[in-house]
């Protein structure tokens, strides 16, 4: 890694610590492994993550020269093992050869489709870009199998795509949702009770 | 084209705004010097993000000079010296322009036909000459039309097989911009689901119009889903250009760039959402 550190961060070598820490902290953010589950990008965006671990780590060892303070970046693990069914399956995703193991998954028959299935099947339909679908996979693999981080994982993820879209939202819409619309009506309704009335009458 | 991929003008600074003007007049003109007069109406917003996102992955930057707009000459804007990308988008502005019409041709009603058999021999003359200099990009468009053709002869409810076509386009025109294979990963990546963006925008937007007509419209076959399918599968596509293009090392433009994808697609999608007219 030849980089000056500083410029993978994106900062002046003037910059203070603190500067460090949040300019490392927004980048991790954007290139945390979470972010790119089942992503085709997923090796790039992991080179990335760790060019930036070094790069910060360097710039807090030049630092604290001497003693040797090391960066607590808990990376999380990227595999988790699946059942030995589906293990060719899963090298395949893994490799982006998407079209063949397409065709193995569409090869089994309806009737053994379980969890997994449905799992995988959504992450070769993400890689695609066949996003619609590919939320819908996941979500019927969650139902199968409600207690499995990794297609908890990879649901959350998607979903969290299609109600943020990944952009900031420009202005203040003064929006209220609809946790505010409840909190608000169990408000009125506590005040009502208060004075002997009642709004809402079931609680 | 769609005119869907534009800036956020209320956000956007000063002079990254007359870089973006800089590049749409230098496409204009190219059009103009290449083409012709007639090439010129198919100027579009979705050609200069390409075009600018070439510009922004290469070595040399775009050199600009001052000019001026060859409408208004009063009007002063910035020149490339460098033309290359805008060579490419001028081309594909030609192409796209001739298979959109012979889009129309086929099922459009009797005033658009007439107007597009009027503009036929033109289109038809500068398409010839594009091809000539981009054959690869004529048969990737004549191929994702005819795809097209498929998907709605087929009536297909499902968005993604629907968006495919003109994802795959995108996805080969943005691939084809890059230097290396990693770049060429995440380029593909972006234009698949910018394409996809794209088409759909253009599907939420048209809506209305296909009901009324009864022509092809996924969303108008997916009566069961909520009504906030439109908004999701949008925010879903933009998500994963907004992501693919975090990966991407561009040299210039990172601004103008994050302020389309971030703010003015967004915008973008608020107003077709709401159903005003978004090519305005």
């Amino acid at each position: 890694m030849s980089r000056d550190p500083y410029e993978v961060l994106g900062i002046q070598p003037s910059a203070t610590d603190e500067e460090v820490k949040t300019a490392y902290r927004n980048l991790a953010r954007k290139y945390h492994p979470d972010n790119y589950t089942n992503n085709p990008l997923s090796d790039l965006a992991e080179e990335k993550m760790q060019e930036i671990n070094e790069a910060y780590d360097a710039i807090v060892r030049m630092r604290k020269a001497g003693s040797g303070g090391s960066a607590g970046t808990g990376r999380t693990g990227g595999s988790t093992g699946g059942s030995s069914r589906y293990t060719d399956i899963r090298r395949m995703i893994s490799q982006n050869r998407i079209a063949e193991a397409e065709m193995l998954l569409d090869g089994t028959p309806s009737h053994s489709r379980d969890a997994e299935w449905h799992f995988l099947k959504g992450s070769v339909l993400y890689r695609k870009g066949w996003l619609d679908e590919a939320h819908r996979y996941f979500e019927t693999a969650c139902r199968m199998a409600p207690d499995n981080m990794e297609y908890r994982q990879a649901f959350n993820q998607v979903s969290f795509g299609r109600q943020t879209g990944g952009y900031r939202t420009v202005g203040t819409t003064g929006g209220c949702d609809a946790c505010d619309v409840c909190n608000s009506l169990l408000c009125a309704d506590c005040c009502c009770e208060c004075m002997g009335g009642d709004l809402i009458s079931c609680c | 084209m769609f005119g869907y991929v534009r800036l956020h003008k209320p956000t956007i600074r000063m002079g990254e705004y007359e870089q973006y003007r800089g590049i749409y007049c230098t496409l204009c003109k190219r059009l103009g010097k290449r083409y012709g007069l007639f090439a010129r109406m198919g100027l579009s917003y979705d050609l200069t993000f390409l075009a600018l996102l070439q510009t922004a992955l290469e070595e040399q930057g775009p050199d600009f000079c001052p000019g001026r707009c060859s409408f208004n000459p009063t009007k002063r804007c910035l020149r490339c010296q460098r033309t290359g990308p805008t060579d490419r988008a001028a081309d594909l502005t030609v192409l796209l322009t001739y298979y959109k019409l012979r889009d129309t041709l086929a099922d459009e009603g009797f005033f658009k036909r007439l107007g597009a058999v009027l503009l036929y021999p033109m289109a038809a003359f500068d398409r010839r000459r594009a091809a000539k200099r981009q054959p690869q990009a004529d048969q990737h468009i004549a191929a994702m039309m005819q795809a097209q053709q498929a998907v709605e002869q087929a009536r297909t409810p499902s968005l993604d097989r629907a968006a495919e076509p003109f994802a795959l386009l995108l996805q080969w025109m943005a691939g084809d911009m890059a230097g290396d294979d990693r770049q060429r990963l995440v380029l593909e990546r972006l234009g698949y689901c910018l394409g996809r963006w794209v088409y759909l925008m253009d599907a939420v937007d048209d809506r209305q119009e296909d009901a009324r007509r009864g022509r092809y419209n996924p969303f108008l076959l997916r009566k069961d889903e909520d009504e906030n399918a439109a908004l999701y599968n949008l925010n879903s596509s933009l998500a994963e250009c907004i992501a693919a293009y975090n990966l991407l090392e561009v040299r210039r433009f990172d601004g103008i760039l994050r302020n389309i994808m971030e703010e003015g697609m967004p915008a973008a999608q608020r107003q077709v959402i709401a159903g005003k007219d978004a090519t305005s």
